[in-house]
């Protein structure tokens, strides 16, 4: 432990300088902004901001996308309160009693405790990230083909039974993103495979223009649909947190940060399962169960906690296990990765530095959040007045700049077109675009996985239910078919019933 | 969307996801087994993809099932793509796909967010008005993301 605390040091240290803490402060505000301003998500943040930190050193290039990650998710909360249209998807649950809170007038602490639940979350979730890593690091090292083949499979199957309201075609979208996946040579023989002679898709689909399209472009088809509606802010007075309130709800602040961070460990699922799971939780065992809904201080603390617990908690599986545990975790491996940083079980003997340097970089966007919530919510505010129609061309122009920055060519920008074409009319019939992207961050691992399991047992299939961890792990995947298979069935039943 | 429609996109839906997986995994079996190279069942290049699109197709059919069995009158449903959606993906198109190619960044930037911005205002406001923010948002948009992509951060832009 005092290793570990002496490696958590070194790395604050390391990151204490000036031009660091400029970029750590900039990229905040920026993922706070992108955050607020309705339509534009986390991950397209992330995206856009990926591309532009290309060429700079892989600590701080990170460093920047941890910090507009955290501050992403923070920065919904603005919108939700004061609009009550949640900036992200993770803030949805906090228009609840957000708007609430505003509409009596009380906008300023509403806003205050939204700061208070995402400081206390991301700090939560950091120290788990701290303590777990280095945990599930040693255990990840006894995993082999067949554990890691069923673990890519879980992650495309929990993220389609948890995002959007259809399972079934939650895992459709998974499924079809392993297909995309496999798409350009394949690594044993280097045949090429659905690309019909176009010398582009040889190399395959990059993910971060996929990505691009699937959460820029089409966001922004589907954000043009309605004209926007006149922006009416509700007006506030002091947004200083108040202490009483991290006193009085410390149990909700608890339980919120840990079941976001557990939520987030969960590969694929992110942020707004994370903020209404704790929501939910928080209802279940408060004593002021009829303020829900209608201005619970209680409600948005718990909200707000669960989703920026969740941030560190998503970065788990990607340092441990290479597999993300949110859709901007996904962009943040793929950056990991283009900056030649190899996340996995090979983390703690290879760059063990790295994972304490991951967890300096969260302090720093916690301490960054902390100063926007407190200084400068009023300006940050003006910015939800910005016209939709004035911000959608100048963010597509980023999508398609950030695209063709990764390798330099027009194909890219093509493939984002595609995706955000592709993301509008499959998010239009129901969709989630969360299990089609893990499908294809994980289509790699979970191919290369099993050809090796099978060729290890030579088409035995009984190590992959034998092996106790491939065993759990398989009965995890076939008990949530099972139980979501199971309550549709009741819940069809139900309805049959009351008709 | 309303049940009905929903069940009829199943069926639609649902049905070229058979397509599209019986066609992956036609073209899988039809991929080069590379035996002569020692390969077995469980290496050659379409194992894997032959499995995803028997699934995908197996999915397709029970989406096409649950939509067939929930089938029923048809009413109003909200249109796949409205006019301003189309507008704008033309525009995009045309930006990506043309403007691009043959004008450089800044010039292809400023037409497209300000022919963009101005199509997309308010018709209330007044046309001066409207002109006028599209022009400065278009120039400023082009200008701000050449200096910043290209001479700060080194990124090449298209």
């Amino acid at each position: 432990m005092l290793e570990g605390l002496l490696g958590l040091a070194q790395s604050i240290a390391g990151f204490a300088t000036p031009e660091i803490i400029f970029y750590a402060l900039l990229s905040c505000l920026v993922g706070v902004i992108m955050g607020a301003l309705p339509g534009l998500t986390a991950t397209m943040a992330l995206a856009l901001m990926t591309t532009l930190t290309l060429k700079l050193p892989p600590n701080q290039a990170l460093l920047i996308l941890i910090c507009t990650y955290v501050g992403a998710i923070y920065g919904g909360s603005r919108s939700a309160i004061l609009l009550n249209i949640p900036g992200t998807p993770a803030s949805a649950a906090s228009c609840l009693d957000g708007y609430a809170l505003a509409r009596q007038g009380l906008a300023g602490r509403a806003m205050g405790i939204a700061t208070t639940g995402s400081v206390m979350g991301t700090l939560i979730g950091m120290f788990f990230l701290a303590a777990f890593t280095p945990v599930l690091g040693g255990m990840a090292l006894k995993f082999g083909a067949y554990e890691f083949f069923w673990l890519a499979l879980f992650g495309v199957i929990i993220a389609g039974t948890l995002t959007g309201n259809d399972p079934l075609k939650g895992w459709i979208a998974g499924i079809a993103g392993l297909f995309i996946a496999g798409i350009g040579q394949e690594p044993q023989y280097g045949f090429e495979r659905f690309s019909y002679g176009v010398r582009d898709l040889a190399g395959g689909i990059s993910l971060v223009p996929a990505l691009v399209g699937a959460f820029g472009f089409a966001e922004l088809l589907t954000a043009i649909r309605e004209r926007q509606a006149p922006v009416k802010i509700s007006a506030f007075d002091t947004v200083i947190p108040r202490l009483r309130d991290v006193f009085q709800y410390w149990r909700t602040i608890l339980r919120s940060g840990l079941i976001g961070t557990a939520v987030g460990i969960v590969p694929g699922v992110g942020e707004d399962v994370a903020a209404w799971s704790s929501y939910a939780a928080a209802k279940r065992a408060s004593k002021e169960k009829e303020l829900y809904g209608k201005g619970s201080v209680e409600g948005l603390m718990a909200a707000e906690t669960g989703d920026n617990a969740c941030v560190p908690g998503a970065v788990i599986p990607v340092l441990t296990l290479a597999i993300p545990g949110s859709a901007p975790a996904a962009v943040l491996m793929a950056a990991m990765i283009i900056h030649g940083i190899k996340p996995g079980p090979m983390i703690m003997i290879e760059n063990p530095r790295f994972v304490y340097d991951v967890v300096a970089m969260m302090l720093f966007a916690t301490i960054g959040i902390l100063i926007y919530g407190l200084v400068l919510t009023k300006a940050l505010v003006q910015v939800l007045r910005v016209p939709q129609h004035v911000l959608v061309p100048i963010i597509f122009v980023l999508c398609a700049v950030g695209s063709f920055a990764i390798a330099g060519r027009m194909f890219d920008v093509y493939v984002m077109l595609v995706f955000g074409i592709l993301g509008y009319f499959l998010r239009h019939f129901g969709y989630p675009m969360a299990p089609l992207v893990l499908g294809i961050v994980l289509g790699d691992l979970l191919e290369k996985n099993l050809r090796r399991a099978l060729i290890l047992s030579d088409g035995d299939l009984t190590p992959f239910f034998t092996r106790p961890i491939s065993a759990v792990v398989a009965a995890m995947i076939f008990g949530t078919i099972g139980w979501k298979l199971w309550s549709l069935h009741k819940s069809r039943q139900a309805t049959s019933a009351a008709a | 969307m309303s049940q009905a429609s929903g069940s009829r996109t199943d069926l639609w839906g649902g049905a070229a996801w058979v397509g599209l997986g019986s066609a992956i995994l036609v073209e899988s079996l039809r991929m080069d087994r590379f035996e002569s190279m020692g390969a077995t069942v469980y290496t050659y290049p379409g194992f894997v993809p032959g499995m995803i699109g028997a699934v995908v197709a197996l999915l397709g059919l029970v989406l096409m099932a649950r939509g067939w069995l929930a089938r029923a009158q048809a009413p109003e449903s909200e249109p796949v793509m409205p006019a301003r959606v189309a507008i704008a993906l033309l525009l995009s198109l045309a930006f990506c796909l043309v403007l691009l190619s043959r004008a450089h960044f800044v010039l292809a930037t400023a037409l497209f967010v300000a022919t963009f911005t101005f199509l997309f205002a308010d018709p209330a406001q007044p046309r001066a008005r409207r002109l006028r923010v599209a022009g400065l948002s278009g120039a400023i948009t082009a200008v701000v993301v050449f200096y910043v992509f290209q001479e700060i951060f080194l990124v090449r832009l298209p």
